[in-house]
């Protein structure tokens, strides 16, 4: 998954469209290990846990992907408390 | 810019909320249109028979529904609902829906068969009880397949009351059984005489009495409780022998007579011929009469008492 993402130059930001989709794959990553005990984590808990994959990214780069990981499974919640009340 | 990770969970809902057609959703489909068809078929029959559009609109309605609600009750489509059938038969609404339902039957049959009877192309083709047999399906048995009688919630409802009937008839037949079983061994005893028993056959004498009251009355507890359960109606049987004074101080006053009496002749003898005797049989051998006996002063005067009250009662009425 970082290999896509990997670039000689340390100095170098990801894309939006990059970070979203990096997100998206974390986010993924994260339901199939964890299941809807996912939707619990807080922001600060879902950095640690994809910190192994965003180590060599920029400081602003993991701070957004932090947070685009959160929002995505905040979204996946709503989706699932819909699913649940139908 | 799409998710894969949220595209996967709508997809969870679009799996979980997706609409199957089953045979039974046709089944539902069909009695729709069923009976819209029979709507227009049966207002186009009782339009004709009488120009009371009112009339006509009554009579429509009871056609179109009477038939598939009374015949849904004679077939059940569901384990449960054989088993509530098979309760309800016995009550007196049963009978009466078979009826009906038979006589609906009949009447939807002769209609058909006349207004079949007098299409030319029908009649000429012997198709009249075919026609009249497919409009019969479609009228009534389709929608009667579809109605369920009661809800899901009332069907346990109803199956767990004739439960709790069958358990209160089974109860009260045990009940009866013990209570006899316990009435012929305290008629031993009694033909034995009270002043030849020994002090144990006393003793049970006396339990005999006091349980049978107990007895009587639980019965009659548990019969309020499994009316109040079905009916949701409070009956008054709350410990209504068991809880009575009178009731209790005769038999408190029957149980020490029969009971001390032996005891306190024993407790008279010296002590290890008492602890002797206490371990056999031991016979009363002479009395004094109830109404000489000092001990028994307080409950004749109590009879007294309550004769003369009684007395009283009747020349105030």
């Amino acid at each position: 998954m970082t290999a896509m993402l990997r670039s000689d130059d340390p100095e170098a930001t990801l894309s939006d469209q990059e970070l979203y989709e990096f997100a998206d794959l974390l986010a993924l990553r994260l339901y199939q290990d964890l299941g809807r005990r996912c939707y619990l984590l807080s922001r600060q808990d879902i950095s640690e846990l994809i910190y192994p994959y965003i180590t060599d990214l920029d400081r602003r780069d993991r701070r957004a992907l932090s947070w685009l990981v959160w929002n995505l499974l905040q979204e996946g919640a709503e989706i699932e408390y819909e699913i649940d009340q139908a | 810019m799409s998710s894969n990770y949220l595209n996967m969970l709508r997809g969870q809902r679009r799996r979980s909320s997706g609409f199957q057609i089953t045979a039974r959703t046709l089944l539902a489909i069909l009695a729709f249109v069923a009976m819209a068809g029979s709507a227009a078929y049966w207002w186009g029959v009782q339009s004709q028979l009488t120009d009371n559009r009112i009339v006509a609109v009554a009579f429509t309605a009871i056609l179109v529904l009477a038939p598939p609600s009374l015949v849904s009750f004679l077939i059940p489509w569901s384990p449960a609902g054989m088993l509530l059938q098979k309760v309800n038969a016995r009550t007196w609404a049963f009978p009466v829906i078979i009826g009906c339902a038979l006589y609906l039957l009949y009447y939807a049959f002769q209609l058909q068969w006349a207004w079949w009877a007098a299409q030319p192309v029908v009649a000429e083709t012997n198709l009249v009880y075919q026609q009249v047999l497919i409009g019969m399906i479609g009228f009534i048995i389709i929608p009667a397949l579809l109605w369920t009688p009661v809800s899901s919630d009332e069907l346990v409802e109803q199956v767990r009351q004739a439960h709790l009937v069958k358990r209160y008839e089974l109860q009260t037949q045990a009940d009866i059984a013990i209570l006899r079983a316990t009435l012929l061994r305290a008629q031993e005893k009694a033909l034995i005489g009270f002043a030849n028993l020994t002090v144990q056959e006393r003793e049970e004498l006396a339990a005999v009495m006091q349980s049978l009251v107990s007895g009587i009355d639980r019965t009659l507890k548990e019969i309020g409780q499994t009316v109040k359960t079905v009916s949701g109606v409070a009956l008054p049987f709350d410990s209504i022998l068991d809880d009575n004074e009178d009731i209790r101080d005769v038999l408190e006053y029957i149980g020490d007579t029969l009971v001390n009496t032996s005891i306190s002749e024993a407790q008279e003898a010296k002590p290890e011929q008492a602890a002797l005797q206490a371990s056999q049989p031991t016979r009363e051998t002479r009395r004094p009469t109830p109404q000489t006996d000092p001990r028994e002063a307080g409950y004749y005067q109590s009879r007294h008492r309550t004769r003369r009250l009684r007395r009283d009662e009747e020349d105030d009425e």
